[in-house]
Parts: C-alpha cells; sequence; structure tokens
C-alpha cells in the first residue's frame, strides 16, 4: 500500500498557479526529498498533503484513503513556518499537543517524559520556550512532531536555521526513523544532504514536477560525465574528439563534458597523445548541478 | 463538544486564568472603581471645620443666637463690627465671617467673607444657607400670625416615596438605588471586552509565533477558533461570578435591594450574547492583522463603538425607554450594552427584549459564520497585511 498517493493535484491563488497537475506516490520505510527553488510549490503541496489547504482539483490519499482524523494523527509534521507558544512551559507544550493528536492525559505525560530523555532535555520540562536556545527549540518541534509515534513524518525545510550539530542531530533522526519503518518526506534546498538521506528525490519548479525518480536512476538520467584533465603545458582545440560535448578551459586545466556511454580510458588514450599529462579526474554531476540544468535549462 | 476543541478550550481557561492581567483586573479593578466613590464619600464626611471660626456680624441682634443653636460646621463667633471681622480675617483669626444686615429679616440678603472661595455645594455652606432661610420664612411668616406647624410644613413641605411597579403589578419601594447596579453593565461589558482581547492576542500570538501550522496539522480552523471563544467566554464568566458575588456582598452588608432574579437572568443573556458576537468581531481582527500592533489600532477603532452607549449613560438613566434609545437598542454592536442598562433601570417592553435578542443571535451567527471564514484563511498569513478586496473574497469563499 502506497503512504501517499497524490494523483493531478492543481491549485491556484487568484488565478497564479501554485501548482500544477502535480502527482507523486510514496511507499514505507522510505526518505524522499522534495527539492525545488523558492516559491516552487513545495510548501503548498505539503499543505495540502496536510488537509491545511484544499486542492482546487485532483485526489490525494494518505494510508490509502481521504485524509481524516484518523489518517491525520498517523502523521507527525514540521512546518517550514514553524514556533511554540514562547511563554509556555515545555511539558505542557508537548502535552497539549499530543492530547490534540489523540493521546489520553497519562499517555502524553509519559511520551513527553520519553522524548525529553531522549534528546537529552529532561531537565528543562518546566523552562519555558523562550528560556531555551534555538537548537533545543527545533528539538521540542521534533518531539511536538513525533510524540504519537506518527507513521509518516513531513518535514518542510528541517534544515534550516540549524548549525552543524544539530544538523547532524536531525540526520541522524532521520536516519533512525526510517530503519524503524516509517516514511520520511522532507523537502530541503540543501542538496548534498538530500543526496546524502534520501532514497527517492521529487524536484518541483513553477508548481510542475520535473523529476520523479531514486537517486541513482536520477544521476544516471540526468548526470553528465566530466573529466578534467591538466597538461604540463597549455592545450587548445579539441574539437576533432567526438567523445567530448563541451570544453572549459582554465589556465592549463582543461574541464571536457563527455557525451553519454563515452569510454573513460579510450579518451585517456586520445589525450596522452596530445600532450604530457600530470593529472586525470573522472568526475560525475552532483545533485546540485542537476538541480540546476533542469531548472534553468529544463528536462 | 468535540474533544479537541475541549481540550483547546479547557487550555485556553487555564493559561489565561494565571495571567497577572485577569487576575489584576478581577480583584483590583472593582475595588479601584469602588473606592474610587467611596473614598470622596468619606473625605466628605470628614472634612471638618469644627476648629475654624466663622465670624458673625448680626446686624439684626435676632439671628446670632439661632445661628450658634442649629449651625455646627463651624464655631460662631461673635463680633461687633464688620471692619473688625475684616481685620481678623487678614490675621487669619477666623476662617470667614457674614455680615447680617438689619433689614436681613425682611429682605434676605447676606454677605459671606472669606479668603479661600466657598464651593457653594459645600456642605458647610448648604448647611448655612438652608438655617438662614428658615430664619427668614420662621419670621416672615410669624410676623403674618401663622402657627407654628404651619411654618414647620412650609419649611419640609413635601415628602416623597419611590415606588416601582414591576411587571406583575407588585409594588416595590425603591430607596437611593445601589451606584453598583449602575456599575453592573459596565463591569459585564469590561469582562467582554477583556476575554475578546485576550482572544485577539491569542490569535495574534500563533500567527507571530507561528505555532499556527503546527496546531492546524492537528485541529481544524473552526475546532481551533471554536475552543478558544468557548475557554475565554469560560474565563469572562468566572470573572462576571466573582464580581456578582462581590455586588451581592456588598449589597446585602448594606441592606440595598439587589436587581431581581429576573432581570439578572436577562443580563446574562445579553452578556453571553454579547461576548459570542463580539469576539467573532476580534478573530475578525485577528485574522486580518498581522502584529499585535496592527490588532491594537484596529480594535481600538471597534472599542471606540462599543464605548458609544456608555456615554449615553445619563440619557439611558431619565429615560431608558425613549424612541431613540429603544432604536439604538436594535443596532447589533449597540444591543448588549443599551439593553443590560435598559433592563436594569426600567421595566424595558416584553416585544423589545424578544427582538433585540433575536437581531443580536442573528447577527452573532453571521458574524460567527464571517470570521469562520476569514480566520481559516488569515491565520495562515504572515507579515502580509490583506487588502480589503482580498478580505470580500476569503468571505465570499
Amino acid at each position: 500500500m502506497k503512504v501517499i498517493e497524490i494523483n493531478n493535484i492543481t491549485k491556484k491563488y487568484n488565478g497564479r498557479v501554485a501548482v500544477n497537475n502535480f502527482s507523486l506516490a510514496a511507499e514505507s520505510g522510505k526518505i524522499y526529498g522534495f527539492l525545488g527553488p523558492n516559491g516552487a510549490g513545495k510548501t503548498t503541496t505539503i499543505r495540502m498533503i496536510m488537509g491545511i489547504i484544499a486542492p482546487d482539483s485532483g485526489t490525494i490519499k494518505v494510508f490509502g484513503e481521504k485524509l481524516s482524523e484518523e489518517s491525520k494523527k498517523r502523521i507527525g509534521y514540521i512546518p517550514e513556518e514553524r514556533g511554540l507558544y514562547k511563554k509556555y512551559k515545555v511539558s505542557d507544550i508537548l502535552i497539549y499537543f499530543a492530547k490534540l493528536k489523540g493521546l489520553s492525559s497519562e499517555e502524553a505525560r509519559k511520551n513527553s517524559d520519553l522524548w525529553l530523555d531522549k534528546v537529552g532535555l529532561k531537565n528543562r520540562a518546566n523552562s519555558r520556550i523562550e528560556e531555551l536556545s534555538k537548537g533545543m527549540q527545533q528539538n521540542i518541534q521534533l518531539i511536538v512532531a513525533l510524540i504519537n509515534n506518527p507513521d509518516l513524518i513531513i518535514l518542510d525545510e528541517p534544515f534550516v536555521g540549524l548549525d552543524p550539530i544539530n544538523t547532524r542531530n536531525m540526520k541522524e533522526i532521520i536516519y533512525s526513523l526510517k530503519e524503524s519503518g516509517k516514511t520520511i518526506i522532507f523537502s530541503t534546498h540543501q542538496m548534498n544532504e538530500a543526496e546524502r538521506l534520501c532514497d527517492h528525490i521529487f524536484l518541483i519548479d513553477k508548481g510542475t514536477k520535473l523529476i520523479d525518480g531514486t537517486i541513482g536512476d536520477v544521476k544516471k538520467k540526468y548526470s553528465k560525465n566530466f573529466v578534467s584533465v591538466e597538461f604540463q603545458n597549455r592545450m587548445l582545440n579539441f574539437d576533432d574528439i567526438d567523445m567530448i560535448e563541451n570544453v572549459y578551459y582554465d589556465g592549463n586545466k582543461v574541464e571536457m563534458e563527455l557525451r553519454k556511454d563515452s569510454n573513460y580510458n579510450e579518451l585517456l588514450e586520445t589525450l596522452m597523445k596530445r600532450g604530457n599529462i600530470t593529472k586525470y579526474e573522472i568526475s560525475e554531476s552532483s545533485l546540485e548541478s542537476i538541480f540546476v540544468e533542469v531548472v534553468t535549462n529544463g528536462v | 463538544m468535540a474533544s479537541k476543541t475541549k481540550i483547546v478550550a479547557v487550555t485556553e481557561f487555564i493559561t489565561n486564568i494565571k495571567r497577572k492581567e485577569f487576575i489584576i483586573l478581577t480583584f483590583l479593578l472593582p475595588l479601584i472603581l469602588f473606592m474610587s466613590m467611596v473614598i470622596p464619600l468619606l473625605f466628605m464626611q470628614t472634612v471638618s471645620h469644627e476648629r475654624e471660626i466663622l465670624g458673625v456680624v448680626d446686624e439684626t441682634g435676632a439671628v446670632l443666637p439661632i445661628l450658634k443653636e442649629r449651625y455646627h460646621d463651624y464655631n460662631i463667633g461673635e463680633i461687633k463690627t464688620a471692619v473688625e471681622a475684616r481685620q481678623l480675617l487678614e490675621n487669619d483669626s477666623i476662617s470667614g465671617y457674614i455680615v447680617i444686615p438689619k433689614d436681613f429679616l425682611k429682605i434676605g440678603r447676606a454677605s459671606y467673607y472669606s479668603k479661600i472661595q466657598l464651593s457653594s455645594l459645600s456642605p458647610a455652606n448648604i448647611n448655612l444657607e438652608r438655617i438662614l432661610s428658615d430664619i427668614v420664612i420662621e419670621n416672615l411668616l410669624l410676623d403674618k400670625g401663622i402657627p407654628k406647624e404651619t411654618i414647620d410644613k412650609v419649611k419640609n413641605p413635601i415628602e416623597m416615596e419611590r415606588i416601582t411597579v414591576t411587571k406583575k403589578g407588585e409594588e416595590i419601594e425603591t430607596p437611593f438605588a445601589f451606584f453598583g447596579n449602575y456599575l453592573l453593565p459596565l463591569f459585564l461589558f469590561m469582562s467582554i471586552m477583556n476575554a475578546g482581547g485576550y482572544l485577539l492576542n491569542g490569535i495574534i500570538e500563533e500567527k507571530e509565533n507561528k505555532v499556527v501550522e503546527v496546531l492546524l496539522s492537528t485541529i481544524s480552523s473552526n475546532e481551533l477558533l471554536s475552543g478558544k471563544i468557548l475557554g475565554l467566554g469560560g474565563l469572562g464568566i468566572v470573572q462576571v461570578g466573582i464580581w456578582m458575588i462581590g455586588i451581592i456582598a456588598v449589597t446585602s452588608l448594606l441592606k440595598i435591594p439587589l436587581v431581581s432574579l429576573e432581570k439578572g437572568v436577562l443580563m446574562m443573556i445579553y452578556f453571553v450574547l454579547g461576548y459570542l458576537f463580539y469576539s467573532s468581531i476580534f478573530a475578525m481582527i485577528g485574522s486580518i492583522s498581522t502584529s499585535t500592533r496592527d490588532s491594537q489600532q484596529i480594535s481600538a477603532i471597534v472599542s471606540f463603538f462599543v464605548f458609544i452607549p456608555l456615554l449615553l449613560f445619563l440619557g439611558i438613566v431619565q429615560n431608558p425607554n425613549m424612541n431613540f434609545i429603544r432604536v439604538l437598542g436594535m443596532i447589533p454592536p449597540f444591543i448588549p450594552t443599551i439593553m443590560m442598562m435598559r433592563v436594569l433601570l426600567s421595566e424595558v417592553p416584553f416585544i423589545d427584549i424578544i427582538i433585540s435578542i433575536l437581531i443580536l443571535s442573528v447577527a452573532l451567527v453571521a458574524a460567527a459564520k464571517i470570521a469562520s471564514k476569514m480566520f481559516k484563511i488569515g491565520i495562515l498569513m504572515y507579515g502580509k497585511k490583506p487588502s480589503f478586496n482580498e478580505v470580500l473574497r476569503w468571505i465570499r469563499g
């Protein structure tokens, strides 16, 4: 069973299309990256999944059915615009949200203690939110999303505003959630994090989905083969070599973009005949360069 | 009540009842109001001139003994001449002096001299004028051979009983009405505005702290708004309850009749409907405001309209059933205040009560529907204030 199944949703604001005929499917136990530039429609899509706003057309199914009060309880959500009541005590906030998510007072208290212990904030249960550091507040926000042990976790820009230590903690938590069989969808601008964490990515721009696939598939499809070569002397003109699509010169260094299915060894042999090579390095496109390429030039 | 609405209501109630502002308003404000009325009264009574001397230059020879007998606000000092009296006043030996000319008993004209301007409303002056006027009346009538009993009657010709006839035809003697009763509508209205203010601040706080979206992922905007309104309404009822206990305690202590149960119930109906109506208005303000400053500006304008009826208080006291007041009491934002005052001060025609409650109920349902639509969209607007046209689009939905 698909955890999320979105079919052809469209959402317009005052005639402007925010999300256009968008579809996606997510399975359990995987991490999905939802990528796209600012204003691409990521947050709007996430808000539609969460039932905060309704699509103009199309359908959204969560756990195989239309979003209901029951299925909402199985989702943990950290929105992009997030915050907590500054004057409330930590434990009061956690218990309040846990009860709203359907836990009994006793379960709410138990889970709140459990999670605070897990993130090392047990001694801050009676502190007011405003007395906590930003990193601690982010942790409380995360506990709010996870306190009722949801099966699907949706994180909108979870790494924004986090220092390197908290970024690492967040990644560890995302991994551990995956290991326990949860489905995680997160939106981000940080391509390197997406590349390291995700099993599968969706790339959206101007409301339209451009890429949908596993990291391996995406790289295979969109990656361009680059070779970086350094010669002892400055070399020019490689037009006669068929394998090379584009050449970028930088002193004695030459960046070559190869045509698909080109053979690196064959190229090396050809180049060795031209001059003395001091360095020969094969590199493939990062997710970031694929992102920039696809968003700038289309699929 | 849906369980999520209940959780929000209980949390709002518990959080706000612990607020310092709530405790101060509930306990301190009525005390301050009460003291601000009682202290001047006590002060007036304790202002004494007993140790001061009022000089009397009595050229008639008949007034001074009567003044000495009847006037006790000042010590009376006999002075022979006006010149001597002036000197004593300048030396501050006396507080003032009164010259009673020879023909005073016929013409009734006397002169009062003092360094401090004497207020004509001060009890010392009122007593003095009354005693002097009695002396002139007694003298003039005695000269005509009128019997003493008649003269006494002339001095106090009437005695008025104040009786209110209730709807049931009962006659109730109404001595001086307790001013606390007059304050009741003001207190009830303060409670409405206070709870409405908490609702507004709560919505703005959730927007500013960006906690709204986390909330909306677990609860619908309608459940959230109704939870808030119910929780804060409970707070208002507790507040009014505390004030009522205070008023009942004071009235029973002073043996002053309290408003009848029937009137009390009617006022509570207007209170509850008024609260629900105004909380919808405050929810609308919260939905379109992006910051506390924004909301304060808009709610200041609303409060101004709300307090207009209170400015008409004196007019309403004099004639609670005049047509202008009756019409004003049918306009939704004014209904709660005007009707509370009318119910308190008079026997309001039954039809007025039914019509005003109906109008207020319809207005309340409409306001709540609009508020819920505006709240649903407005609560997710951060940083950008919507235009009037945008708000209209939200409402048309």
